[in-house]
Parts: C-alpha cells; structure tokens; sequence
C-alpha cells in the first residue's frame, strides 16, 4: 500500500501551489496602464448640446362620442391643438436635463422633466392628466349632481314605482357619468458618495367628478351619481447604501387621503315605507391615512450566494366622525357608542430569501414571506336601521378582519448544458383568517419548468405546476341574523385542486424574422364544494410576427385567443344544490401592421389595424331548466394610419388619421331606461357604441445644436 | 479518522479555497463602485484591448444606432461615471483587440461581450456587465428574482444604443413587455383596462421588474397596498368591512384588463353568489326572465347586487352592516 502524505504536508503544497498561482497568474489591466492617448474619439458623434424633437399641429375629431374620448380626452367633435415634445440636453461636465411632452393641449396630457448630474444628484417632476369617460347617455331626476346633496323638484309625484313617477320624464335631465385624474409629482436623489444615497418623492392627487352609485329604501333603488372630490397626498422618502458585498435602504411611505364630502343624501322618489322615510344618507369614503417604515437589506456571501431580508411595519387609520343611524327622525336609535370608528389596521410584512450556488451549474433558492394584517379597530355594537325604514330589533357588531400569510418556498435549478436549464419547486402556503369560515387554509404547489435552446434561433420554456389547498374545517358564522348556507364553500378559502402549464417559444430568424408563441391552460376544482364554486378553468394562445421584407420594410402581425370558464352551484331553499351558474368568457384580439419608409420617394408611411371581441355567455340550469342569457358582446375595430414627409433634415410634415368603432350587447343595460324595472330608477345608461375618425396634420421639428441641424431649408 | 487529520482536511480545504478566491477573475460578482473598479478585477492585459478605442470599433461598426449612444448617459465621454469615459466602447464590450485583430481568411471575427436575445455571450455574462455600475439602481435583490430565472438578460428590456431606450419613454415601455408577456397586450385591449395601451400608464406603474418583495414583481408587498397607493378612497379602514375587499381585490377584479364592466372577474349576480347563499334573494336563480322585455328584475339589471349594496368596497355608516348605508 503506497504511504498517504500526512494531510500537513498536503496543506502546504496547496497552500504553495494557490500562491504559485498568484504570482504568475497575468495581473489585472488598471485603466491607468491602458494606454489611450491615441483613443481620440474622431468618429464619435458629439454628445453633448441640446437634441429637441418636437411635434405640434392640429387634429380634427368627425363625431362627438363621449366613450371615445375615455382615455384620450376627445369626446367633442371639431377642432383640436396638440404636441408633443422630446428634448435632451448634455453638458460637457455630465449635467443633464430631459423633458418630455405627450398630448399637450389634450385632456390626456403629460410632462415629465427629468434632470441632474449622474452620480451626484437627480431631480424629476411630472404632471399628468386622465380623462375618464363613460356615460352621457344617463339622466336623472335629481338635482345637485356633483354635490352631496340631491333633490327632486318641486312638485315631484313620489310613487309605489317608477312606472308611477309621473313627473319622471318632465324632470328627468342629462347628466354626464365622467372623472379627471390630475397627478403631479416631484422628486429628488442625491448620491454624495458612491455609497450613500437619499430619495424624497412626493405625489399629488386629485380626482374630480362623479360616478354611478345607488341607493334603497329596503327594495325600492335609485341609482344616481356620487360625488368625487378627492386629494391623496403621498410621500415616500428611502436612504440607502451600498457597500462593496451589501445593500442596506431604509424606507418611509406616507399616504393621505382626504374626500370634499363625507355624505351623499338623497331624497327618495318613492312613495315612503314609513312615515318620515323622506330621505337616504351613504357614508362616503373617509378621510384616511397610511404610513409604513421599511429595512431591508441584501448580502452576497461567498460561494455565489446572496441573502435578502426586507420588513415592514404599516398602519392605515381613519376616524373622520360616524353619521347618524339615519335620517328619519321618527325612528328613535341609541346614542352611537362612539363618535368615530377610530379604525386602525397595522401591518407587518417581511420577506427573506437566499439563493446559491455552491456547486457549477446548480442553484438553489429558498424564501420566506410574511404578511399580517391585525385589525385593531374596536368592535362595537351599533344599532342597525334598515334603509331609514325600521329599526331592527338585534344590534349588529362591527367585525374586525385579521390575517396571518405564511408563505415557504424552496427551488432549485440545474444547469444540463450552455442551452438546457431545469427547475423545480416546492410552495407551501399557510393563510390564516379570523372571524370567517375557515381560520386556516393551507396550499401546497410543486412546479417544474424546462428552458431550452434547441436550436441557436429558438428559444423555449415549458412549465408545469399542481397545487392543492385544503385547511382546518370549515365552520358557519352563525352570529348573524341571516347566516349562509351551511354547504356554503367560499372559493378563496375552499379546497381546491389546481393544475396548469404555460409555454413560450421565441425563434429568432436573423434580423429578418420572429416568432412568438405563448400558450396557458389551467383548471381549478373545488371537488368538496357543494354550493359554490365547483370548477373554473382557463386557456390561452397567442401568435406573434414580425417580418422585415426589405431592411426597411417591416410588417407584423400579433393575434390572442382566451377562454374562462366557471360552473357554481347554489339553493334556494337552503339546503343541497338545485341550480347551477355557468359562465363563458372568450376574448380574441389580433393585429396586423405595416411601416414603410419610402413608399413613395420620401414618403414615408405606417399603418395598423386591431380587431378585438369579447364574447360572454352565462347560463342557469336550474333544477334541469335551461336559461341561457343573451351574449354579452363587445367587437373594436381601429386603424390607425400615418404618412410622414421629410422637407428637410430638420422639417417633417405629418399626417395622422384614425378610426375607432366600439359596439357593445349589454343585457344588463340594453333596453334599461329610468322606469323600466318597478323598483329601480335607473340612470338608464345605454351600452357604448361609437364610431369616429380623427384626422392630424402636424410638423415635426428636429433640433441638434451640435450638429446645427434644425435650420428649415431644404439643403 | 483522527483529529489531526480531519483538521488537516479542513485546513486544505480552506487553503484551497483561499487561493481560488484570490486568482478568480471576479468578473461576476464585482463590486458596484463604479467602471474602474470593474476593470481592476478584469484579468485583461493592455495588450487586450483595441489600439485607437472607439474609433476602431467605428471604422466597421458605423450605423445610427452606434451613433446614438453618445446622446445617451452610457455615451458621456466628459463625464467621469460613464462608462464611455474610461474604455470607451471596450468598457461594456470587453477587450477587443482580438475581435478586431487580423483574422485567419474565412474564419470571421472573434466574438466580443455581445447583448441581446440572439447574442452569443451567456445571459450571466451580460449582466455581469451591467451589474458593475448598477448594482445600487437594480439591487442584490435581482439576483433570484423572477426574470433573473427566466434567464432574462438586462438587454432584453434596455436598449443603450437606441436614440431613446423605450422602457424609459412613457408611450413605448408597455411594447418592450409585451415582446414575452403576450398575454397582457391582450389584457390590455379588453373593454375594460387601466390605460395602458392608450400610453397614460405603465407597466412599472404597478411593477418593479428588477426585484420585488411581492407576488408578481409588484411594486408593494401585497396586492391591496398597491390597489391602495392610487385608489386611496377603498383603504378605509371601513367600520363596516367585506372580507374579501380586505384580503384581496383580486378575488372581484382582474388588474390587466377584463370583458366585465369594473374589471371583474365575472358579471354580478354569479359573481356574488359565488360566495353568498344566504335564505332569501341572495340564493336565487335569476335567468334571463330579469332582463327588460321580460319582468325586468333589479336583480339582473344594471349594477345587479350592487344597486341595493352599493357600498360593496365597506362602510363608514353606522347603520351600514348590509353595505346599504
């Protein structure tokens, strides 16, 4: 047997070996022993100056149509200015400032600035607009839309129905369902060393407008419009700093939120239940606040490893003053046992995660997440007036809703080859819940997915996951005067079996060509729910083309079909299942488009069209009788088409024309108007249909101040 | 095995490891402290790199989009954080004297550190390139995080030689995502979205795609404090709460997009009545007999459940338990 070396002497030829190595191993190039004196940049661009893309003109839009103009801001006809704007600047030393425009003179319009000087400071500020739009065709009878008051005219007729309002159509007027979203922001991070830095943000919202809400009287409702006039106010402030190994930031987020109106009266239409059931009071939403402090931290350790660790601490509070039990002074109440809710939510979040990679080509990973939310808002006992009409002779708590997620994931991947990469992982959930049916559900999930190379062109995953969820039992709240159905298995605490694959496939053909494909399927069955939800399943595909059939000739093509469907049973006599609830959604969208620069001499030309429909089917079997209700159905057409002309380096003139048509079956607003349902005065809203065309004409302008481009001559 | 020698097995082993470290390239995991320091831990030789810098990789590679760079923060030669001002194109690309040296006649040029989906250089490879100066802005945290396993290189999503990198522009960022994430330009062409495709709002509004603490590279750690940052009126805390408004909006509503009015996951009554079975209407089977034209039912129609329960996110009334008041 050969003599083994004493492990001393093993040591110190290692230890001899590993220094050997250092000496002779080729020293690391510094920057400074690089000689660039001969790096003269000659053929370099100049980088610095101004560089300002700007674009105004004119556009007009053929039709008034107000939902065409959610989003975009162009629900009147005629004549409108706008631009945009891209400009940058460089100083020699670094400084730079950036500044761009969107829509400028548009109801959807945007700015941002941004500027400073790189590793030293950065300022930015931004405002920005969003037009919602969504009904005009909406009328009511009341009176004061916009405020927290509203009232019907003088010498309305109350009725038993609608069908008996006989002042309704002389009173009924146009009132517009819209909101503006106005957010302002500002920012700044100083970076004094490479290691420190500060962040302040400050955001500013204001929302103004209206929305549709309704109110009872037991089961006569009225819809009407509920007044927006709210302000958030947000601060978000983070120090951080960053060593050679580790991360440290420490963060502050405070939210406040503040609501014009506290209340929404409105005078009912409707003949009164009781005597002095003159008028409804909502609460609405209370001014509020939230403030959370943040650590986190991260460290990369020997052996390719990095750990991460993050907690937050939160609290959401409000406790603007509670209203009355009700306006109906004839219903005697007991004093409130508060004059607020003093609600006040605390939250705790932490995550911590490790990943490594002692060994070539494995990886492992394993994290931990935490989120709590502990309720601390007093539960009270208040008395319970049903919609102004009566007093209910069992009061009613306030319930305060808790949850404890525990989250636990391991995963692994491995590394076969430069193209072939496998991974499997491991998910456990533990979500706890008070004070609802099911204190403790747990979900177990196991996933596995193959990245693959095939061939250098393509490029593909395939992932496949199965997950179960069951818990502790399920119990029945049963302090409540109308409790559920004791078979009752609500689907986000229900036991549920859950399967799915996802894949995705990218072939890239060169410069010329690619392709994408991307396929889901998953199912979810809720096998020991009998009233419920009891299957739910979903698939996808989409396509994904571009091709460029000369260098610069582009087409592409993109298309995406989906399909949900979902089966629920229930009772009506409160007891096993006797009918079901079926629901089919479809959704298929598709895009075709074409860039063309030089169509014809200079001309350049782009143009693109988008088709989307939306099919929904729901139907009721109930005890073997078939209802189905008509398709809910949404179809979108647009073309959107653009010639571009250069005049001159610096000068483009441009053409813009755009057609939209939206056409929506609505079954829950076809045929609604203000009287139509005995029991509810409708804001008679229709489905949205339109269909309008805008036209633009515009000049681009292209500044360059280093290259003096932006002269307006031909040459 | 004896205490001396299991010690001496310790020993070489840390010796070992301690000579490694100290001749690893450590081009990977570099400090973030800023391109110098990068180069410092590169074994590259000045033989390595190219002869005139920039002007070398120039004279071939000439396009537009080499020129763009030089309006972008990554192309400042005056300023001393850009990478442009310490090795040029080299301090990104890597040493190029090989690349550009004279080559064997038919054998094509050496491959330099190149970005991009269809790019020979290894993913990790690219992103250790980056990961030398933006350590600070991306995080230790991207190192595990979704699109990290996903094999997903910085250059997939940023693009340093475009005039303007798109991810950046608040009209083009949503294109660059939905190069992977075909199902939510999809989403997004739904009757009822966020307004995204209209450029109003963008991907990152609601997520951080580097690294997150949430489900789904959500910019918060949960679902409801992001919901919560932009739609604050529904952060209460209400007196009278709906527990599944408190646990997650995504149990009513589907965030990139629906064909349901509000976003919702389905149409009210079903929706609702997938959890409520209460005695009375809450359990009823209502058909198409609710429908106008037929005996129009409040049930049915329009806001269905919610023309009566119209405080459906909870309620600061005191007389609001049934989400009434």
């Amino acid at each position: 047997m050969p003599e083994r070396r004493p492990p001393v002497a093993s040591a110190s030829i290692g230890f001899v070996i590993a220094l050997v190595g250092l000496a002779v191993a080729p020293r690391s190039a510094h920057p400074g022993e690089i000689d660039t004196s001969g790096w003269n940049c000659q053929l370099c661009a100049p980088s610095n100056g101004w560089e300002i893309d700007a674009e105004a003109g004119a556009g007009y839009v053929t039709d008034d149509k107000y939902y065409f103009g959610n989003y975009t801001g162009l629900d009147d006809d005629g004549t409108y200015l706008t631009g945009d704007v891209f400009a940058r600047y460089w100083s020699t030393h670094g400084d730079q400032l950036r500044i761009e425009g969107y829509r400028l003179g548009q109801d959807s319009r945007a700015i941002l600035v941004k500027g400073g000087k790189q590793s030293l400071y950065k300022l930015r500020a931004s405002y920005q607009a969003i037009p919602v739009r969504q009904y005009d065709t909406t009328v009511t009878p009341y009176r004061g839309n916009g405020s927290d008051q509203l009232t019907l005219p003088a010498g309305w007729v109350q009725a038993p129905s609608t069908q008996g309002m006989t002042q309704l159509d002389s009173a009924k007027h146009d009132v517009k369902i819209k909101q503006d979203w106005d957010i302002y922001t500002a920012g700044l991070t100083i970076t004094p060393t490479q290691h420190w830095n500060y962040d302040v943000d400050y955001r500013r919202t204001e929302r103004d407008g209206q929305d549709i809400y309704a109110g009872s009287f037991f089961f006569n409702t009225a819809e009407f419009t509920r007044p927006i006039d709210y302000h958030t106010d947000e601060v978000d402030a983070k120090l951080g700093y960053t060593a050679q190994d580790w991360q440290l930031g420490l963060g502050y987020n405070g939210s406040y939120f503040d609501n014009t109106n506290k209340s929404l009266t409105w005078a009912n239409a409707y003949s009164p239940q009781s005597a002095g059931q003159d008028s409804g009071q909502l609460a609405l939403p209370p001014d509020n606040q939230a403030h959370q402090l943040s650590l986190s931290g991260s460290m990369r350790l020997p052996a390719k490893t990095t750990v991460n660790a993050h907690v937050s601490l939160g609290r959401m509070s409000q406790d603007d003053n509670l209203l009355p039990y009700t306006t109906n002074t004839l219903i005697p109440t007991s004093p409130l046992p508060e004059s607020s809710a003093n609600a006040k939510v605390d939250t705790t979040n932490v995550d911590l995660r490790a990943v490594t990679s002692p060994i070539d080509k494995f990886t492992f990973e394993g994290q931990f997440r935490y989120n709590q939310r502990d309720n601390k808002t007093p539960e009270k006992s208040f008395d319970y007036v049903a919609t102004d009409l009566f007093l209910s002779p069992t009061p009613v708590k306030n319930v305060s809703y808790d949850y404890d997620r525990y989250n636990y994931t391991l995963g692994g991947s491995y590394r076969i080859d430069s193209r072939t990469r496998v991974h499997a992982g491991i998910d456990h959930e533990n979500f706890k819940r008070s004070n609802q049916e099911r204190s403790d559900t747990r979900t177990d999930r196991l996933s596995t997915r193959l990245d693959i190379r095939p061939i250098d062109i393509a490029d593909m995953n395939i992932e496949f996951y199965t997950e179960r969820r069951d818990g502790s039992d399920y119990d029945q709240i049963t302090n409540v005067t109308n409790p559920q159905n004791p078979l009752m298995r609500l689907y986000n605490m229900a036991d549920r079996d859950r399967t799915g694959i996802k894949s995705y496939l990218s072939i890239l053909a060169g410069e010329r060509a690619s392709f994408g494909v991307d396929v889901e399927a998953s199912k979810d069955q809720y096998d020991n729910s009998s009233i419920g939800l009891d299957e739910s399943s979903y698939a996808g595909l989409g396509f994904d083309i571009s091709y460029l059939i000369t260098r610069d000739i582009t087409t592409y093509a993109t298309t995406h079909w989906e399909r949900s469907k979902s089966n629920q049973a229930n009772s009506q006599n409160y007891s096993s299942a006797d009918w079901t609830g079926d629901t089919s959604d479809k959704f298929f969208t598709g895009t075709l488009g074409l860039k063309y620069p030089g169509i014809f001499r200079n001309l350049g030309a782009n143009i693109e069209y988008t088709y989307a429909k939306s099919t929904g089917q729901i139907g009721n079997d109930t005890s073997g009788l078939q209802s189905n209700f008509p398709n809910l159905e949404t179809r979108f057409h647009q073309v959107k088409l653009g010639l571009d002309y250069p005049y001159s380096k610096a000068l483009s003139l441009k053409v813009g024309y755009l057609f939209q048509k939206y056409n929506a079956d609505d079954w829950a607003l076809d045929g609604v108007s203000p009287d139509t349902v005995p029991n509810l005065l409708s804001l008679g809203a229709n489905p949205q249909n339109y269909s309008n065309q805008v036209v633009f004409i515009g000049v681009k302008y292209l500044f360059d101040s280093h290259t003096k481009t932006g002269s307006l001559s031909t040459q | 095995m004896g205490k001396l020698e299991a010690a001496g097995r310790i020993w070489v082993i840390l010796v070992i490891c301690v000579g490694s470290i100290l001749t690893w390239p450590g081009t990977a995991y570099s400090a973030n402290t800023g391109p110098e320091k990068a180069s410092e831990k590169s074994t590259a030789t000045a033989s390595d790199y190219s002869k005139k810098g920039a002007d070398t990789c120039l004279s071939c590679h000439n396009g537009e989009r080499m020129q763009h760079i030089f309006r972008t923060a990554h192309g400042q030669g005056a300023d001393p954080d850009a990478p442009f001002a310490y090795l040029q194109c080299e301090s990104c690309h890597g040493p190029g004297s090989a690349h550009t040296g004279r080559q064997d006649v038919g054998a094509g040029h050496t491959p330099i550190i190149d970005f991009g989906r269809d790019a020979a250089t290894p993913v990790e490879a690219q992103n250790a390139v980056c990961m030398k100066c933006h350590t600070r802005d991306v995080g230790l945290q991207w190192t595990g995080s979704a699109h990290q396993n996903s094999q997903v290189s910085c250059a997939d999503c940023h693009d340093l030689h475009a005039k303007v990198d798109a991810v950046s522009v608040l009209t083009e960022q949503a294109d660059v995502c939905y190069k992977c994430h075909m199902k939510e330009r999809a989403d997004n062409l739904k009757p009822y979205t966020h307004p995204v495709s209209q450029g109003i709002m963008t991907c990152t509004a609601c997520h951080s795609p580097h690294h997150s603490t949430g489900d789904a590279l959500l910019n918060r750690n949960t679902v409801n404090e992001l919901c919560w940052s932009c739609h604050t009126e529904l952060r209460g805390p209400y007196l009278f709460e709906h527990p599944p408004v408190s646990e997650d909006c995504l149990l009513c509503h589907e965030a990139h997009g629906s064909i349901q009015p509000a976003m919702l996951t389905q149409r009210p009554p079903l929706l609702c009545q997938s959890c409520h079975s209460q005695r009375g209407h809450p359990s009823i089977s209502y058909t198409k007999n609710g429908l106008a034209g037929n005996n129009p039912s409040a049930f049915v129609v329009n806001g269905s459940c919610v023309n009566c329960h119209s405080q459906i996110h909870g309620s600061n009334h005191p007389s609001g338990a049934k989400l009434m008041r």
